[in-house]
């Protein structure tokens, strides 16, 4: 690395201005980080299948055309939700709902925020220690252009989901990150979609904390349907009080690259962290899920189901590791990848990875790869359905279960119909 | 309807099928019986078009074309069903979805609107009716988690519901307990009718006391070794194949 000039160190000098807090320490402090850790290459595990080599060019972009964007917005609007839209990575209250006037629910934006809020900012430069993989959650807060807050009170019962919606992103990368906190038996919904967001060769980085407190639930979905040659990374890190349970479920079917990460850490006892999701992939697109629960505390659950289909040149990647400290006895984990190639030249790569330091736990897991099943297709084929629908149905029979993760059928319904489009199925 | 000559099968390169020859008309109802191994799910594999069944000589006729040369979907489009024996789970394709497609490709071949959701339940409830079955099996995955005679019954089901012109049903009966074979048996009887032909194969006379075939063949080794009427299944139930060179084990 070269010490006098880092990458990104001039660039980073003329957004600052631009930039919510502009002149604020951390984010200064988050630039120090980054430029500490550079760009994580590939050598690293957990970027193996992730390339950041096209990142280096020009991280501003180009001015966007606002046309076209608002109509396609309201297409992505779940009814009677809250609606935040984001276009270049700036809020832009005209397209979203009111803020205010639901009970227990303070909702406000980060960049109106940062200026006037030591903890909020505290939070964002992440403690992510000397860790290189933490490369890109710390660019992240040094150039955060915007994101949601979410705040929850104890006991709060959020009915309406909230929707947070990126579009608009220029060429260059856009910055986000939400916070988001529900107090002591609260329960709430969040659905993020990235469709179509992102312009050619753009990147969309999206960092989200998440502090789930006591008896508290969150249902996290996010639809990652970004256009072909558009990037999305995402990392959500994931705090999981005593009997506190945290639902995600992620659909990653657009995009060159979308990538999906999710670090989950229980810090009282009898919680439950489900993390599922769908990966679908055409061309050379390239759908990488990462997960890590760490069952630090005894009598905790978690859950994981991954299924991926990949055509073409595509590939999967499902690294899912779970770590059981010796202090979490009674630990019950599992995990699962299924893949299914719709060409030879598509790829899965699984990678289970289990480490265990108590002895009384319960742990499984699960990965398979294969091709869609000849008999299957010819029984289909014997009922009439020509070839090409008989395959359509089969890869939509091969993820439907997962989708079941999803209580609320209005919202299963909202996720599944993102998979039917990449599938061609009406 | 069908018009079988001389053909000649090989799975794996193993000939299977030595020549058979068979006509089977409108209206007809054929039993092809015959020991294990002697061909006949190959036959109705050959009849089915599924991949790797290679038929090495000889023509089949279906309709006034030429059935060999068919997709396996064109076949069942244009009104031949087949009935398996190991019916196929399908995971995660719901039943009744499954079962409409099937019905609006069959529609759509015949030059008829598909037919949307709610008119698909009217069809589906009248011909429940008259197989007397309930609808519950279609909720689930097709045939997922399915006993042998849920299984055997949803192909029945499906067989009304598309409406074919000619039915081989291999090993229809296995299977089936006494009840089950009763209902299984009602519904291939609904489907006889002048414009209609049914190819049974199985290995048990049972069935034909509930299906009464206007002709009995012997499939022995590749070829049919004998016709005849319903009483040949009869003498097969009471001599079995032995008077064929055929000595099957207990």
């Amino acid at each position: 690395m070269n010490v006098e000039s880092p990458l990104f160190a001039e660039q980073f000098e003329a957004m600052k201005p631009s930039l919510p807090g502009g002149d604020a320490s951390w984010r200064q402090m988050a630039f120090d980080r980054f430029a500490a850790l550079g760009l994580p290459s590939r050598k690293r595990e957990a970027w193996r299948h992730t390339s950041l080599s096209a990142l280096k060019g020009d991280l501003t972009g180009q001015p966007l055309d606002m046309e076209g964007i608002t109509s396609a917005l309201e297409n992505q609007k779940i009814v009677g939700a809250l609606h935040l839209v984001f276009v270049g990575g700036h809020f832009v209250p005209e397209l979203s709902s009111a803020l205010d006037g639901v009970d227990g629910l303070t909702l406000r934006t980060l960049g109106s925020s940062v200026e006037d809020e030591d903890a909020l900012v505290d939070q964002i430069v992440l403690n992510g220690g000397e860790n290189p993989d933490e490369a890109l959650v710390a660019l992240n807060g040094a150039l955060v252009s915007d994101g949601a807050v979410i705040k929850l009170a104890d006991g709060a019962q959020m009915k309406q989901p909230i929707q947070l919606i990126y579009a608009g992103n220029p060429t260059g990368l856009v910055n986000i990150r939400n916070i988001i906190s529900l107090g002591k038996g609260a329960t709430a919904t969040l659905v993020e979609i990235a469709q179509d967001a992102t312009a050619t060769n753009g990147w969309l980085n999206i960092v989200n904390q998440i502090d789930v407190e006591d008896g508290a639930r969150l249902d996290h979905l996010r639809v990652m349907a970004d256009g072909a040659d558009a990037n999305h990374i995402s990392q959500s890190r994931v705090s999981l009080a005593a009997d506190a349970r945290y639902e995600s479920f992620a659909l990653l079917s657009g995009g060159a690259l979308a990538r999906h990460e999710v670090q989950a850490v229980f810090t009282g006892t009898g919680g439950h962290c489900g993390l599922s999701g769908i990966g679908l992939g055409a061309g050379k697109a390239v759908r990488d899920v990462i997960t890590h629960i760490d069952h630090a505390l005894p009598d905790c659950t978690s859950a994981q189901i991954f299924k991926n289909v990949m055509d073409d040149h595509a590939s999967s990647v499902f690294q899912g590791k779970v770590t059981v400290q010796q202090d979490a006895q009674r630990t019950d984990a599992i995990q699962s990848n299924h893949n299914i190639l719709l060409a030879r030249t598509a790829t899965a790569n699984s990678k289970p990875e289990l480490v265990i330091f108590a002895d009384d736990v319960k742990c499984a897991h699960g990965a398979t790869v294969g091709e869609l099943d000849a008999n299957q297709l010819f029984y289909m084929r014997t009922r009439g359905l020509d070839e090409a629908t008989a395959r359509q149905l089969l890869v939509e029979g091969f993820i439907a279960d997962v989708f079941d993760v999803i209580e609320d059928p209005a919202l299963r319904d909202y996720v599944r119909a993102h998979a039917s489009a990449w599938l061609g199925v009406s | 309807m069908l018009e079988i000559k001389n053909i000649h099968a090989t799975v794996g390169g193993n000939a299977i099928l030595k020549g058979i020859n068979l006509t089977v008309n409108g209206g007809e109802v054929h039993a092809i019986m015959g020991p294990n191994g002697a061909g006949k799910s190959t036959l109705g594999n050959v009849l089915a078009g599924r991949d790797g069944y290679d038929v090495t000589a000889g023509s089949v006729t279906y309709r006034g074309q030429d059935l060999l040369d068919m997709a396996p979907d064109a076949r069942a489009r244009d009104g031949l069903f087949m009935g398996f024996q190991y019916p196929v789970e399908l995971p995660g394709v719901n039943g009744m979805t499954f079962l409409r497609m099937a019905a609006n490709a069959v529609r759509g071949h015949r030059g008829l609107e598909p037919l949307d959701g709610m008119d698909f339940l009217k069809l589906l409830k009248t011909k429940m009716a008259e197989l007397e079955m309930d609808d519950a099996l279609l909720k689930r995955s097709v045939n997922v988690g399915f006993s042998g005679g849920e299984k055997k019954r949803n192909e029945i089901i499906q067989m009304a519901i598309m409406d074919p012109h000619l039915m081989i049903l291999d090993e229809t009966d296995s299977g089936l307990d006494i009840d089950a074979l009763k209902l299984v048996s009602q519904g291939i009887n609904l489907m006889r009718g002048e414009d209609k032909a049914i190819v049974m194969i199985t290995h048990y006379q049972r069935l034909l006391d509930y299906v009464k075939p206007d002709f009995v063949h012997v499939l022995v080794d590749g070829r049919f070794v004998d016709s005849g009427g319903p009483e040949l299944a009869l003498k097969l139930e009471r001599e079995g194949y032995a008077a064929y060179g055929v000595h099957e084990a207990a």
